[in-house]
């Protein structure tokens, strides 16, 4: 049971908003379906735990980055479906930009050689 | 509110859907993935994880949580304390105890000694005081209200006094002033029925023979009869119309809580009280002055104008003595509800002594409670690690904690409040006996209750913290393995349940010493000599003034009345006196100039003296240590004698003989009359308080020195009840129409046993439940020590302890505590013992008695607090208590 969850990484703080704006890009998604999105495209590494997925999304509907909505499903069941909204993508932009920047910095510090030849 | 409340049970059920919707699609997920349904519910749910967990922190985001959080804590803390109604009822009533009592006494500092009186805009009104003495002469104030017009809209004056008013055949005394006709205008209130009277009296005197009533008085004597307006009552034997009733709380420009019962006009002043000229001499110093500031007027400006008025009066009427002048030019501003009064400081004194002892009824009340929080929260950390476990935060739990506190807190407050209204109205009933009728005017309002709800909040914040800091330091694994006695660590020795049980013991030690030393003052005033005759000597007081006696007539009346008691059976001797020993009255004081002594200060000393009668030491069995006693022969004419006390003579002459040495006496600041002879020196008895120090006293001839009013003192040879009858009849048969009052000796210094008994009374009742409290808490602290050390008694008395042993250790770890409080206690009852001395008839500060029994039924009582969970200790089976192990 536990050899399931070895490869499996446990999010970085602050990436989970970045990861369900982009999920929310590709079109409205419910939760079930971000959680299962971020898994499938991060290969089943990533998983998102309950506990913060749920908080996550009525933060973002808070801070207006989303909206929700209830959809009748293809089994006749009400689920709320969240998307993206004006501001989310504006707030989606702004976080990859401070991702890719993080990213670079780290790559930088892990392999000063390749930071040289880039420059 | 309501709108708010449905929205959140919206969202808690769209959550609800969410989540179940998550978790329907899981579980179809797996099963297309070829799981059994079983299998598949049980793994969605393993991964989704603690639900109650996720819904929330989810919740928590929803905002404006912390309202809805409170009023979860607030139904999880109502509940719980519902639960254990034992607990909650203790801790309600106990907290009840002390928040009332301090609301009590805050109600009643509120309105008698911070409340202005009732007025209009009373921050305009301000009272005139001189340096010295708060009274002016006629004359002064009426050039003060004349020189300030620009300052005061209007400067009205008041004087104080007991008149005789006459109802059918009895009579009674009652506490009224002489007002300007400005007095109600100043004020600003108007009658509840009838009028009041304004400033058309202000004229000829004697042309207005009207008066308002108090609403007290009303009531009380008038039974609160509608029609009384407009008809005539009898005042010193003057009829008098009654014009008006005054509303409730009403008090004329008194602050602190005097009422004066009725109001006549000033001009009524010759009438009712003859003989004395109130309105030109400028000397005769006789009215309160207040005044109404003109709006826009600054207090500083109105001072600036009332100096400079001052200061010519002083110009212009160069007095005889200097000291006055200086006096009058130091004439200052007070609000009115400030002005220093000297009983006032008296009673600020005694006030503030009851303050302390109620806070510190509230401390141990805190400290109890807190205890018995303590004991709950060892009860209660599985709950509490299992909301750890389930998400709750730390802060989370403290918050919980704290809010039951405050829950109980409040409704200790709520209890407290209606105690302390019900004490208010025993209150309000209860006439203090003195001779200036105080009214406790003492109600909930604002300040009251928000004075209740502060104190409880913070008692609730103090006892509410310990369980709370307790519940922050909760280790949560050992406590969800069911290991009842916690961390598993032995207890600290002197852990904070310790501590407060130490203070507990050790300020129900100071309670009650000093309840038992205001005790043993008692036992003592009521065997205590003060010097004279107290069981069987007679007192008729009666007020010659009120009775429509002028000076001449007076004197013959006195002539009369000792003739008449001179033979009457029954009667060893009788004599007369200005002042009745210890009884409740306004002093007279002189300053005395001796020959051939210069006092070192410059200034002649001041004393306390009495005008007697006759045969007076006789009567009063005070002996006579040389010389002689006043006689018949010492009247007017004689040349003027005196008699001082012991101490005086020892004093001025000693080692010599006071015999024919001279004095003169001055009433009023350095004018000085003639010289008086001493012819006597008398034993030193008690003159103002039991617990006083001799002093020096002497006593003038009444038959040399006229008094409108005296008392006939009888020295009864048989029982001196008896008579009280016989004497009254005889002295009414001088004169039917005078107001008089019959009373033992005992009977007149009932007020020096009224504050001694009110002390012990309070104080005893204050330990005994301070002493319950510290039973309460040492039980506590015994009973969770116990339990802590079952599993180490189990092994004692496995290893062959017998249950004598365990009985010792247990005790004795309780008796640690209490000895350590009882010293403690001691040593702050020494020094708080020493300020209260001056309180104290017959018993010194430290006595032994006291100092011993006390602490000695305290570690008695203590003793068998401990002993009944020790006792359980012995019962436990160690084969029981070591299986916890």
């Amino acid at each position: 049971m536990k050899s399931r969850y070895q490869n499996r990484i446990e999010l970085l703080q602050g990436t989970l908003d970045l990861l369900i704006l982009q999920t929310l890009q590709w079109g409205p998604q419910h939760g079930y379906g971000i959680s299962q999105a971020i898994r499938a495209n991060s290969g089943e590494v990533l998983q998102v735990d309950t506990g913060s997925l749920y908080p996550a999304l009525h933060r973002l509907e808070r801070q207006k980055w989303i909206s929700s909505d209830w959809k009748v499903s293809e089994n006749k069941q009400r689920v709320k479906v969240y998307r993206l909204t004006a501001a989310g993508k504006k707030q989606l932009a702004a976080e990859r930009s401070r991702w890719e920047q993080m990213t670079d910095a780290v790559a930088g510090i892990l392999n000063p050689g390749g930071k040289e030849s880039k420059a | 509110m309501k709108l708010r409340r449905w929205r959140r049970a919206e969202q808690e059920n769209e959550l609800d859907e969410e989540i179940r919707g998550h978790l329907r699609m899981a579980i179809r997920d797996r099963m297309e993935r070829g799981e059994s349904a079983a299998e598949a519910a049980a793994a969605a749910r393993r991964e989704f994880g603690n639900l109650g967990l996720v819904k929330e922190t989810t919740r928590e985001v929803w905002g404006s949580g912390l309202f809805e959080k409170f009023r979860l804590d607030l139904r999880y803390g109502a509940r719980m304390l519902v639960k254990q109604p034992g607990f909650t009822l203790v801790a309600i009533l106990t907290l009840a105890l002390g928040i009332g009592a301090n609301t009590t006494i805050f109600s009643i500092v509120n309105s008698v000694l911070l409340g202005p009186p009732l007025a209009a805009q009373p921050d305009q009104l301000f009272r005139i005081l001189k340096i010295h003495g708060n009274f002016f002469s006629f004359p002064n104030y009426r050039d003060l209200a004349e020189g300030t017009q620009q300052s005061f809209s209007m400067l009205a004056a008041h004087n104080a006094g007991h008149l005789s008013l006459k109802q059918g055949e009895s009579i009674g005394k009652v506490f009224g002033e002489f007002v300007t006709g400005n007095f109600f205008p100043a004020l600003g209130i108007r009658a509840a029925f009838g009028r009041t009277f304004g400033t058309e009296i202000d004229g000829v005197p004697g042309a207005h023979p009207v008066v308002v009533l108090s609403y007290g008085l009303w009531r009380r004597r008038f039974a609160s009869d509608a029609g009384l307006v407009g008809q005539t009552i009898s005042l010193n034997g003057h009829r008098m119309t009654v014009i008006g009733i005054m509303p409730e709380g009403f008090r004329g420009a008194w602050p602190h809580g005097v009422a004066p019962e009725l109001w006549t006009p000033i001009t009524m002043y010759p009438q009712l009280q003859p003989g004395m000229d109130n309105f030109s001499d400028r000397g005769a110093e006789s009215v309160n002055v207040f005044g109404r500031l003109i709006p826009g007027v600054s207090p500083a400006q109105a001072q600036a104008d009332l100096s400079l008025v001052a200061r010519r009066m002083v110009e212009a009427y160069p007095a005889a003595d200097p000291d006055k002048n200086r006096n009058l030019e130091g004439v200052r501003l007070y609000p009115i509800d400030r002005a220093p009064e000297v009983m006032m400081r008296v009673l600020s004194v005694f006030i503030g002594l009851v303050f302390v002892i109620a806070g510190l009824v509230l401390l141990l009340v805190c400290a109890n409670v807190a205890n018995l929080l303590l004991a709950r929260a060892v009860v209660r950390r599985q709950e509490m690690a299992i909301r750890l476990a389930l998400g709750a935060s730390r802060w989370r739990l403290i918050r919980q904690l704290l809010t039951e506190s405050a829950l109980l807190a409040i409704a200790g407050g709520a209890a407290g409040c209606l105690l302390a209204a019900w004490i208010i109205y025993l209150l309000r009933s209860t006439q203090l006996p003195i001779s200036m009728p105080i009214e406790f005017n003492a109600k909930m309002d604002v300040s009251v209750l928000g004075f209740t709800l502060l104190i409880s909040v913070l008692s609730g914040v103090l006892f509410g913290l310990v369980p709370a800091r307790h519940a922050a330091k909760l280790d949560l694994v050992p406590m969800l393995k069911d290991d009842r006695r916690g961390g598993g660590k032995r207890p600290a020795r002197f852990s904070l349940r310790n501590l407060l049980v130490i203070s507990q013991v050790a300020v129900t030690l100071v309670l009650l010493i000093t309840a038992g030393l205001f005790t043993r003052s008692l036992q003592k005033v009521h065997s205590f000599s003060p010097g004279f005759e107290t069981e069987r000597v007679l007192t008729v007081s009666m007020d010659l003034m009120g009775g429509g006696y002028n000076d001449v007539r007076g004197k013959l009346f006195y002539r009369r009345l000792l003739d008449q008691f001179e033979q009457a059976p029954g009667v060893n001797s009788a004599s007369l006196a200005e002042i009745i020993p210890l009884k409740e009255q306004i002093p007279r004081v002189s300053q005395v100039a001796i020959e051939g002594y210069n006092s070192p200060g410059g200034d002649n000393p001041w004393f306390f003296f009495n005008t007697v009668g006759p045969r007076y030491f006789e009567t009063m069995g005070i002996p006579v240590l040389t010389g002689r006693e006043f006689n018949l022969q010492d009247s007017e004419g004689a040349p003027p004698v005196v008699i001082v006390s012991e101490t005086m003579a020892h004093r001025f002459w000693p080692g010599q003989n006071a015999i024919g040495r001279r004095l003169r006496l001055s009433e009023r600041d350095n004018v000085y009359g003639p010289l008086y002879e001493v012819v006597g020196v008398v034993k030193d008895s008690k003159y103002r308080s039991l617990s006083e120090e001799p002093r020096s006293y002497f006593y003038v001839s009444a038959l040399q020195n006229y008094r409108q009013q005296v008392s006939l003192l009888v020295h009864t040879a048989g029982e001196t009840n008896q008579l009280r009858n016989a004497v009254r009849d005889r002295v009414q048969a001088l004169d039917k129409g005078l107001l008089i009052e019959v009373a033992t000796m005992r009977e007149n210094m009932a007020l020096q046993f009224l504050f001694p008994s009110i002390a012990a009374v309070v104080l005893g009742l204050v330990g005994l439940f301070g002493l319950s409290l510290a039973v309460v808490g040492i039980c506590g602290v015994i009973s969770y020590a116990v339990s802590q050390r079952t599993g180490e008694i189990g092994l004692r008395m496995a290893l062959g302890a017998q249950s004598r042993d365990v009985l010792r250790l247990i005790i004795g770890q309780g008796m640690k505590l209490t000895l350590i409080g009882v010293c403690l206690g001691a040593v702050i009852a020494l020094g708080l013992s020493r300020l209260l001395s001056r309180l104290l008839v017959g018993v010194s500060a430290a006595d032994p008695v006291t100092f011993f029994v006390v602490p000695l039924l305290l570690t008695i009582v203590a003793f068998f607090a401990c002993w009944i969970p020790a006792r359980r200790a012995t019962k436990v089976d160690p084969m029981i208590a070591l299986r916890f192990e």
